[in-house]
This record gives C-alpha cells, sequence and structure tokens, in this order.
C-alpha cells in the first residue's frame, strides 16, 4: 500500500510554493521594494501608525474604550496578533485615503480630513472582521452592531445613540469608531459628493461581512467568489468614494480615472492576497477562501483533515494557485502603475507607491 | 511630505514615557549580534541565545520599533529550531519547554514561518505537559541529564512542573492558538488557577521574585477570559501591598528595588486598571524612567536562579545561593542587561501605547474610569 505524506508535509509545501511564487511574480513585475526601502518604510509607517492609535483612535473611542482595546484585555486569545496589526491597519486607511486625495487634488485640509476618515473606517471594518470570523461568542452581536449603523447611513441626531447596550467590549468599539466615522462624513461632502454610492459600497460592505459567516452551502462557485471579493474589495471602494465624497465639482476626470484605477487594483490584490495567505488557516477554520472555491468548486466545512488533505493536494497538482498568484500580482501591479510618474510634482505619488508595495510585501510576512 | 495632520500626531505622541520606551529599544538594537540573536546570562554551559533571543523579540514586538531587528532575531530562532521542534538555553544546551515558549510567543508575531516550525514548537511544549496541566522544564527525552552528566535521578528538579514554566508555556500556546492545543490549554490554565498561593501571586522557580510567573499567569487567564475582576484585584491588591513607596518592587536580593521585578509587577497592574492599580502603575513606571542608564538600557539584578537539578522546591534548599557563580545553586545577574532591559522596554511600551506616551503622571487621568472587561463565564 503506498505511504501517504503527512497532513503537516502538505501544509508547508503549500506555503511554501505560494511564497515562493508569490516573491518571484512580484520580483519579475517589478514590486519588491529593495529591502533596506522597505525596511525604512515599515519602520515609518509603524511609527505613523503608533502615532495614530495613541491620538486619532483614542480621540475617537474616548479614554475607557481605547484604554480597553490597548490592554492585554481585548480580543482575548487574538490579543497580541491584535495588537500588532493595530497600528499597521490604522496607517494603510490614512495612507490610502491620503494618497487618493493627492491624486484627486484635495486641498491639505480636506485631504487630513478624508485620510483620518480612512483610517477610522479602515480599523472598525478590520475588527469587526476578526471578530465576526474568529469569535462565535460574539459574533451575533457584532453583526447587529453592523446592522445598528445601518441608520448610521444617516448619521444619528446628537446624543442619540444606537440600541447596541454601552460598555467596554470588542463589539463597543467597533461601534464607537462607526459612530466616529459617520459623524466626520458630513464634513467631508462636496456639493457633488456621489453620497449614494458611498453609501452602498458600506452597505455592500456590511451584507459582504454578515453572509460570509451564513449558510453557504446552496451557493454557486461563482456566488461563493461574489461573497469572498465583496467582503474585501467593498471596504476599499467605501475608502476611495469616501476621499471621492469630498472633491469638487470641477474635479478632473483624468484623475477620477486614475483614482479608479488604483483603488480597483489595490481592492482585488487585497481580496487575492488575503486568500492566499490565509488559505491554510481558512481551510482549518472552514472560513470561506477564494483560492479554495477556485480550485475545488466549493466551500467545505473545517476540521475534516481528509478534506483537507485532498484540497492541499488539489493545490499542489493543479495550476490554480499560480494562476490566483499571477492574478493577485498583475492587480497590485495595475494599482502602481498610475504612481509611477517622475516629474517633481508627482512625488507624493511616488511615496504613495513605495508606502502601497511595502504593505503588500506585509500581507506576505505577517499573515498565518 | 506627510500629511500634515499625520505629523502633528506624531509630534503629540513623543512623550516621556515614548522617549524612554525609543531610547531602550535602541540600546536592545546595539546589542543584537550579527546572527541576529541577543546573548546574556553567563553559565558554565555559555551564554543564553536562543531563550534570551525569544524573550527579547516578543518584549520588542509590544513597542513597534525596532521592527527590522526583530525580524532578523525571529528568522534567526525559526532557523535554530531543533530536530524535537524545541529550542534551548543556547545551541549547546538540550532543548527545553521555557526555551520553546518564549521562541513561540516571539515567532506569533511575525514575520510569518513555515507552518510545521510552529506545529512542531507546540508538540514539543505537549510533550512536557504533566497530567494536572502543569508544565516541566525538561522531559526526560530531553536528556539534560546527560548534557549536566548526572544520574536521571540527580536531575529530577529540573524535570518537575514550576509556575514560572507553566505561565509562559500557557501564554504562549493560548496565543498561538494552534488546532489541537486547547485541551492542553485549558488544563493549563485550569492548573494555573489551582496555582495561586493565598496572597493571590504565583511563586517562581527558575526566579528570584513573583512578578513574573504572576503576570504569566494573569495575563493568560485574563487572554482566556477566566479570571474574574475580584481574583484580579486580589492579585493586584497584593501586588500594591508589597510595592515600595518610590514605586519599585524588590526582591529578596534586590531590596532597594529591582527593574526586572518591577517590570513584570507593573505588567501585571496594567491588566486590570482600576483607579489604585493606576496609581501604583504612575509610580513604577516614574522609577523604571528614573533608572533608566545613559546608554538607554537597565541596571541589571539577581533575577535568575539556577537551583541545583535535583531541587524540586526552592523552599527547600539548605545551602546557601552563591550570587554571580557559575554552576548550579547560584543566583544570576543577567551581566549584559538584555534581559533586563527588554522586561523593562516591554512594560513601559505596552504603558506608552495604552497610555498614548504620556508621562507617568498624566497616566492616573488617562487610566480612569476603570477597565471593564466583558462578563467571565
Amino acid at each position: 500500500m503506498q505511504r501517504r505524506s503527512p497532513l503537516s508535509l502538505l501544509i508547508d509545501e503549500v506555503w511554501l510554493r505560494s511564497r515562493r511564487l508569490l516573491t518571484e511574480h512580484m520580483q519579475a513585475a517589478r514590486l519588491l521594494l529593495p529591502l533596506e526601502v522597505h525596511e525604512r518604510t515599515l519602520e515609518e509607517q509603524l511609527s505613523a501608525g503608533h502615532a495614530l492609535r495613541s491620538t486619532l483612535l483614542f480621540d475617537c473611542l474616548g479614554s475607557e474604550q481605547y484604554t480597553y482595546l490597548t490592554s492585554e484585555a481585548s480580543f482575548g486569545q487574538l490579543n497580541a496578533r491584535v495588537q500588532k496589526m493595530l497600528p499597521l491597519t490604522l496607517v494603510f486607511g490614512y495612507e490610502v485615503g491620503w494618497g487618493l486625495s493627492h491624486i484627486l487634488k484635495l486641498c491639505p485640509g480636506k485631504a487630513t480630513a478624508v485620510a483620518e476618515a480612512c483610517s477610522i473606517f479602515n480599523t472598525g471594518v478590520s475588527l469587526a472582521d476578526v471578530v465576526i470570523d474568529t469569535d462565535p461568542d460574539q459574533r451575533e452581536r457584532m453583526i447587529d452592531v453592523l446592522n445598528e449603523h445601518r441608520s448610521g447611513l444617516n448619521p444619528p441626531a446628537s446624543g442619540q445613540e444606537p440600541n447596541i447596550q454601552r460598555q467596554t467590549s470588542e463589539t463597543s468599539v467597533v461601534s464607537g469608531l462607526a459612530a466616529a466615522f459617520f459623524e466626520r462624513l458630513p464634513q467631508l461632502r462636496g456639493e457633488s459628493a456621489p453620497e449614494t454610492t458611498l453609501m452602498s459600497w458600506i452597505e455592500r460592505a456590511r451584507e459582504a461581512e454578515a453572509q460570509s459567516v451564513s449558510d453557504l452551502r446552496e451557493l454557486t462557485p461563482t456566488e461563493l467568489l461574489e461573497v469572498s471579493r465583496t467582503k474585501s474589495v467593498a471596504p476599499v471602494q467605501v475608502l476611495y468614494h469616501v476621499a471621492r465624497s469630498a472633491i469638487d465639482p470641477a474635479a478632473d476626470n483624468d484623475d477620477l480615472q486614475t483614482a479608479e484605477q488604483v483603488v480597483t487594483g489595490l481592492a482585488e490584490a487585497m481580496w487575492l492576497f488575503d486568500d492566499l495567505c490565509d488559505v491554510l488557516d481558512d481551510l482549518r477554520r472552514g472560513a470561506l477562501n477564494a483560492l479554495t472555491v477556485r480550485t475545488v468548486g466549493s466551500h467545505p466545512p473545517g476540521g475534516d483533515p481528509e478534506k483537507a488533505r485532498s484540497i492541499l493536494q488539489c493545490l499542489l497538482s493543479t495550476d490554480s494557485l499560480e494562476l490566483m498568484i499571477r492574478d493577485a500580482v498583475a492587480a497590485l501591479a495595475s494599482a502602481v502603475e498610475p504612481l509611477t510618474a517622475t516629474s517633481a510634482a508627482a512625488q507624493e505619488l511616488r511615496r504613495f507607491n513605495r508606502i502601497v508595495r511595502t504593505h503588500a510585501w506585509c500581507w506576505l510576512e505577517y499573515t498565518a | 511630505m506627510r500629511g500634515a495632520g499625520l505629523s502633528t500626531r506624531l509630534k503629540a505622541t513623543e512623550g516621556r514615557g515614548a522617549k524612554a520606551v525609543t531610547d531602550g529599544a535602541r540600546w536592545l538594537v546595539r546589542q543584537q549580534a550579527n546572527d541576529g540573536t541577543w546573548r546574556d546570562f553567563e553559565t558554565l554551559a555559555g551564554a543564553g541565545s536562543e531563550w534570551v533571543t525569544g524573550f527579547t523579540c516578543s518584549a520588542l514586538s509590544e513597542v513597534g520599533q525596532a521592527e527590522a531587528q526583530r525580524s532578523r532575531g525571529v528568522a534567526a530562532l525559526a532557523q535554530l529550531q531543533r530536530r524535537d521542534g524545541g529550542w534551548g538555553f543556547n545551541d549547546r544546551v538540550p532543548s527545553d519547554a521555557d526555551s520553546t515558549a518564549w521562541a513561540l510567543q516571539a515567532l506569533i508575531h511575525g514575520p510569518v514561518c513555515r507552518p510545521s516550525v510552529l506545529t512542531r514548537a507546540a508538540r514539543y511544549l505537549r510533550a512536557h505537559q504533566s497530567p494536572d496541566g502543569s508544565f516541566a522544564t525538561y522531559h526526560q527525552s530531553d536528556r539534560i541529564h546527560d548534557f549536566i552528566d548526572v544520574d536521571v535521578d540527580a536531575a529530577a528538579g529540573w524535570r518537575s512542573s514550576h509556575e514560572c514554566v507553566t505561565g509562559a508555556v500557557v501564554k504562549a500556546l493560548l496565543l498561538a492558538n494552534f488546532p489541537g492545543t486547547a485541551t492542553s490549554v485549558d488544563l493549563g490554565l485550569r492548573r494555573l488557577l489551582q496555582l495561586r498561593d493565598q496572597e493571590g501571586l504565583w511563586r517562581s522557580y527558575w526566579w528570584t521574585g513573583t512578578t513574573y510567573t504572576t503576570y504569566l499567569a494573569s495575563s493568560s487567564l485574563v487572554h482566556a477570559r477566566v479570571l474574574t475582576d475580584a481574583s484580579l484585584e486580589v492579585t493586584c491588591d497584593e501586588l500594591r501591598r508589597r510595592q515600595r513607596q518610590d514605586g519599585a518592587w524588590q526582591t529578596d536580593v534586590a531590596q532597594n528595588g529591582d527593574a526586572f521585578e518591577t517590570a513584570f509587577g507593573l505588567l501585571t497592574l496594567l491588566l486590570c486598571g482600576c483607579r489604585s492599580c493606576a496609581r501604583s502603575a504612575s509610580k513604577a513606571a516614574s522609577w523604571l524612567m528614573n533608572q533608566q542608564l545613559p546608554d538607554g538600557g537597565w541596571p541589571s539584578g539577581h533575577i535568575l536562579r539556577i537551583p541545583p537539578p535535583n531541587l524540586d522546591k526552592v523552599e527547600e534548599m539548605t545551602i546557601s545561593w552563591r550570587l554571580d557563580d557559575l554552576g548550579t545553586a547560584v543566583l544570576l545577574s543577567d551581566q549584559h542587561r538584555v534581559f533586563t532591559t527588554a522586561s523593562v522596554v516591554r512594560a513601559l511600551g505596552k504603558l506608552s501605547s495604552m497610555m498614548r506616551g504620556s508621562v507617568p503622571d498624566e497616566v492616573s487621568v488617562d487610566m480612569d474610569p476603570r477597565l471593564r472587561r466583558p462578563p467571565v463565564s
């Protein structure tokens, strides 16, 4: 009888192959920064992320919620990972907002306001995602929080709190961030604000979060991929539409097209990179993952070693892994392509380019 | 050019606490060897390296600085993993559960390494668990007796389970959150609750003080949400009772206060965050900052205890401990100050992130109202 490979070897092989191929394809697409540039940029980003945590996040949450979030009591077993992720999440949202504002030629005051709103939104969505994906005890409450803030799409009147019980917990932190985000939106809107588009993307992001943990057994592979995609893409589209809501009516159409290209590529890249890096963890937890769906055409439940083995073998014996890596790298290349301008006036765009590439490498380095 | 808002925000966090952490982290960076490791505690077996590197990387992850150096340390650790899945005091000494727990705590903060590195580490750790849930430093299969050239029975003390090792391992397994470790973690948590002494603290075998183990045990129980507010308050009340007027904690051998002991006392108080704890945390932080040396590091004390290998309970020691000597029955300081500095950087880094880089005098204002955790089931 033929001996089968131990599951741990298959897991290692998939992990190694996906990282090797990602690195090779990113190198070929000239998306990898020289190591010293990457390290310096990451250090700057972490420093800025810590500053945003101590100031912007505190302003949004107040003393009690902020102290809880930054303490060792929050997020239970995931505390260390969340604390590690928090500054990068804050600064990524900020930089995307700032970079898009620059492309859209917003004045510095508005650009800062957009960047801060994006930072808050990105952090809120990421924290909600952690709870919904990993904490069954708080999942329902977190989805309730998101539902409560649907009415926040039209910001609550002053003093009118959402109905969620006010207490210090992960859900109340997310609720606080949602409230802070919606409070800032009216200050950003220009006269031609495409308000309905922004709101519809927020709604899609909320729906996708809730749907990703619902019963997915009846969905076709195409529908599964759409749920998975929307969960990642919608929050990035929200960042873009926050920036877009602040433009004036005379905004240059070329600028809008450039911003859309950056955002579309970035959103797609984030989705695919995330699912490539998370595939092993998602397989274990039975979480929806685009690579699994693309490989076996279904969403298998977690906790079944035999099923996991057959999916891993499929990943290694077909070209689905490499095809998804090609798509991911192509999307990232498309996002940074407009940011390679060389004129002196485009210094800020080149900085945005460097930051996006640094964060993309971090998705690989810091995702399980 | 950064956003004007971001520059302002960066300026706003340049408080005294943040500067102490930055200077401490920079000092640690200067101590890193070319191979990415840190070294401390000179012993007959040489200086500690794998264990010290795990501990230091874990501390640096708290401060968000020196990320490149921390990454190099983590990469070095991943390369140094033994065939048995563990890490040791250094590359000459057999693997042990305590060093492996700290390596694992460093690895879970990334950069990511091959999945089997982590699963093998977890398997190695689980093999050191006693049926009662506690963890021993060495298992017989580690063959520490061969390394120190004694009979198997003569190393029984080092193979016994101890609170300090149990705290480190449970915290590492809990935060790593691996498949297949839940039962082991539950058992370990239950044992930690039983091992708490009547005063609400946890004793140490390898350490001269109590705050290190108390922090590891209580933080694990807090992460797992199995420690009630009332129980944590008992622990913190006792710690505050033992805190000196100047804000430090002392040990039997460091009666003027010890930076390592104070760092872990501070970390434990930060788990609670009630008004009284905030005041005590403020005093502790202030004392620690006053102790920082001009080079950015902190002075070492006699923090590590190497009991005779046959001794299971240090209270039963019948001979005197020797200070900074080679061999066993000794109390060692971290001669290179890495271990103490990493501990203080971790504590002030945590405080700084919770208090937004403020000076300690501002702490009590910021920590009020008290931090409430979700109800414990």
